[in-house]
């Protein structure tokens, strides 16, 4: 046999007002001279054991503590020992060991069987245990409930509840059961001891059903079973059905994403072209329906490299002081958001929509500004010509505003050297815009948008390279008209190129949208000198351009007609526009 | 624990011995007592990465339960004696500060929550008993 030492096997409190230990002796007794065990006691703020108050009432082999010497929330240590040995210890304090008694007073009441008589509900009732100060409330209860068949051997559970009354439903009328219900406080998580047994029974009071049979059991798991079964069977034999009708409605295709109007399938095949046509039908969407190259130009952010302020064209800077008189359309302007969103392009864009935005002024009138705008661009011309070809300073044919001017031969030079204070900050912020609007005046429409916007294209560049051999010798390119026949001049530059073999003239000039800036033009002129003066080419250009006589915002632009009856000989025939002083001429 | 100084009754009799004023006073300074460190134990667990979320969310209902809880016992037994429960608050408070609450650990916090917690809901049951005239407390 093992040798087993005296142990203290548990300490409870039934009702938290009491506690008593329990220990169980050991095989010393047997053994030895029978030794004397005592239970020593020490609250936690004392220092001296003491000797256990009763180890009667609670039995053998016990300790009772009855409520003077309980203190419910105070740690106790209960030690077991002999003389000279300490056997166990034990520290706790009452409220942690409560296990209540069982409850008492099991009794059970019919509410009401089945029509067919096989089913029954009763109530179950009982009292708490008497010792528990329920009453009062200085413990509260739960209560769990089991119950099984007679003949069953594993009892069914019931959730813990605070009420002493339970419902049973459906119990067989035809069998008999039992009862039993325990206890624990409501803190705690260990259970008192079960109460004694209820027996239920429903002949006893008269319900028993005699003549009921025993009924089947539905065989709820074949039922499971064999429908899986068929539902599998269904199921696969429509997918591999031949049916397209049926697969269809029972497994309706899953909805991919897609774009109206275009076939996915060609998305695939990787067709480009097919798919930009198609997609530039949508609003929201324009591809670069043209070189990107081009658009590089155009799109001159940058404002740090100086090189690029020094081949802005005039009709920029017109075009910028137009955005610097309407403070409101820079705000505009500015946006970044409108020119990211589309592929649409920027530049004269934007200059359209400033005259949209701003009040519709035609441009006409914005030619005859006052002297301020004149500052402005004399602060303009003063730096450009500052980091370039100074001697380019008097001729400058396409300023506008010169046209208004009677002073045609006035030096640059003096007069904006007199300008000096507002220029520094204006012309920075010129020089924005002119990254904004690096293009020149005329573009051609290529679409309107719905929104009112107007897209822009290059020129063909066929045209430019007509080699046009209309004399430009005969050509007067007096400085005091507006505009230059850019036609006229492209053969100009054409024929140079051709004959002088000036290739930088013709890089600069020959921009791919038909445009030219300032100086490449001045030099340009200034350089031809004696080319051969070979047949004007019957062909008329066509009209690439039109210029932009009225800007009404948003509707729509009002274009130069072409075909005007131009009895005057001054106009170049050949051009396909006007300028517009010389339309002013013609009009009433 | 940082409530241990407190003089409360340990047993059912001295409970329904002592005046409801000084029972009601004992309950709200117990509820005060534990504010701050509730607080700052929910501050401190919200770190612990190993405590599942229903403990964390648990431990701040608690919290709630029992500012409520002392709010309710405030507003019911305001009636009875104003003054013993604003020294209540502040002998609540004066506890709640210390020093031995700040430094408690974890564990010693939840088994001295625990008691407090038992022992506060038994003064509200013997009280409530008391103030019911129907039932012979």
């Amino acid at each position: 046999d093992l040798l087993q030492w005296p142990q203290i096997s548990k300490c409870r409190s039934p009702e938290m007002e009491t506690f008593s230990c329990y220990w169980t002796a050991g095989n010393f007794y047997n053994l030895t001279s029978p030794r004397i065990i005592q239970l020593l006691y020490k609250k936690s703020n004392e220092e001296d054991w003491k000797e256990c108050p009763d180890y009667i009432t609670s039995g053998q082999n016990s300790c009772y503590f009855n409520a003077s010497y309980t203190s419910v929330w105070t740690p106790y240590c209960v030690q077991l020992a002999s003389k000279n040995e300490v056997y166990d210890k034990k520290c706790f304090s009452v409220d942690e060991i409560v296990l209540p008694d069982p409850p008492v007073h099991l009794n059970w009441t019919l509410l009401n069987t089945s029509q067919t008589g096989i089913h029954g509900d009763i109530q179950i009732r009982w009292d708490p245990p008497p010792t528990a100060d329920v009453r009062k409330g200085w413990i509260t209860l739960e209560y769990e409930l089991q119950y099984k068949e007679v003949n069953e051997t594993k009892w069914k559970e019931l959730k813990p509840r605070l009420s002493t009354m339970v419902p049973l439903y459906s119990l067989k009328t035809a069998r008999d059961y039992e009862i039993r219900i325990r206890s624990r406080q409501r803190t705690s998580e260990k259970f008192g001891e079960f109460s004694e047994i209820l027996y239920v029974s429903f002949s006893q009071i008269g319900i028993g059903c005699d003549h009921c049979t025993e009924e089947v059991e539905f065989p709820w798991f074949l039922v499971v079973v064999f429908g899986v079964c068929g539902l599998a069977v269904t199921v696969i034999s429509i997918m591999l059905s031949k049916q397209p009708r049926l697969k269809m409605l029972i497994f309706p295709p899953v909805p991919v994403p897609k774009i109206k109007g275009i076939d996915p399938d060609l998305l695939k095949k990787g067709k480009l072209d097919e798919v930009n046509s198609i997609l530039a039908c949508h609003d929201n969407y324009k591809t670069q329906l043209y070189n990107d190259d081009l658009w590089v130009e155009f799109i001159e952010l940058d404002i740090e490299d100086p090189d690029e302020k020094n081949r802005a064209s005039d009709t920029d800077r017109l075009l910028s002081e137009d955005h610097l008189k309407s403070h409101g359309c820079l705000g505009v302007k500015d946006d970044d958001s409108g020119r990211a969103s589309c592929c649409e392009p920027d530049i004269p864009e934007t200059d359209f929509s400033a005259s949209d935005t701003c009040d519709a002024t035609s441009d006409s009138d914005q030619f005859k500004k006052a002297t301020e705008k004149e500052e402005d661009l004399l602060c303009l011309d003063r730096q450009d010509y500052d980091e370039s070809l100074p001697s380019l300073a008097n001729t400058d044919p396409q300023r506008q505003h010169r046209n208004t001017q009677s002073e045609n031969s006035h030096p640059w030079a003096p007069f904006a050297d007199s300008i000096e204070s507002p220029c520094p900050s204006i012309h920075t912020h010129i020089s924005n815009q002119n990254s904004l609007t690096s293009a020149d005046f005329y573009a051609q429409v290529s679409d309107i948008t719905p929104a009112g916007r107007v897209v822009l294209s290059p020129g063909q560049k066929s045209k430019l390279g007509r080699a046009q051999r209309e004399g430009c010798t005969e050509q007067n390119f007096t400085m005091d008209n507006t505009y230059f026949c850019e036609a006229d001049v492209k053969k100009c530059i054409a024929v140079t190129s051709h004959e002088e073999n000036e290739p930088h003239i013709q890089e600069q000039s020959y921009n791919e949208d038909g445009y030219f800036t300032t100086e490449s033009l001045t030099t340009t002129v200034a350089s031809f000198g004696a080319s051969t003066a070979e047949p004007p080419s019957s062909e008329m250009p066509v009209a690439d351009y039109t210029s932009i006589h009225i800007v009404h915002s948003p509707q729509g632009l009002v274009l130069n007609a072409t075909a005007l009856p131009v009895p005057d000989k001054e106009f170049n025939l050949s051009c396909g526009y006007v300028s517009t002083d010389q339309l002013n001429k013609i009009m009433p | 624990c940082h409530t241990s100084g407190m003089l409360t009754p340990n047993g059912k009799e001295y409970a329904q011995k002592i005046p409801r004023e000084e029972l009601t006073h004992l309950i709200l300074k117990l509820l005060q007592a534990w504010k701050e460190p509730l607080f700052h134990f929910n501050q401190h667990i919200e770190h612990h990465q190993e405590l599942p979320d229903d403990s964390l969310s648990k431990a701040k209902e608690i919290s709630n339960m029992v500012l409520e809880l002392k709010t309710g016992v405030e507003k019911s037994m305001g009636i009875i004696s104003n003054s013993l429960n604003g020294m209540a608050s502040s002998e609540g408070t004066a506890l709640s500060i210390s020093n031995e609450a700040n430094m408690m650990s974890d564990s010693d916090f939840i088994h001295c929550f625990r008691r407090d917690s038992n022992k506060v809901q038994s003064y509200l049951k013997i009280l409530k008993c008391r103030i019911m005239p129907e039932n012979s407390c």
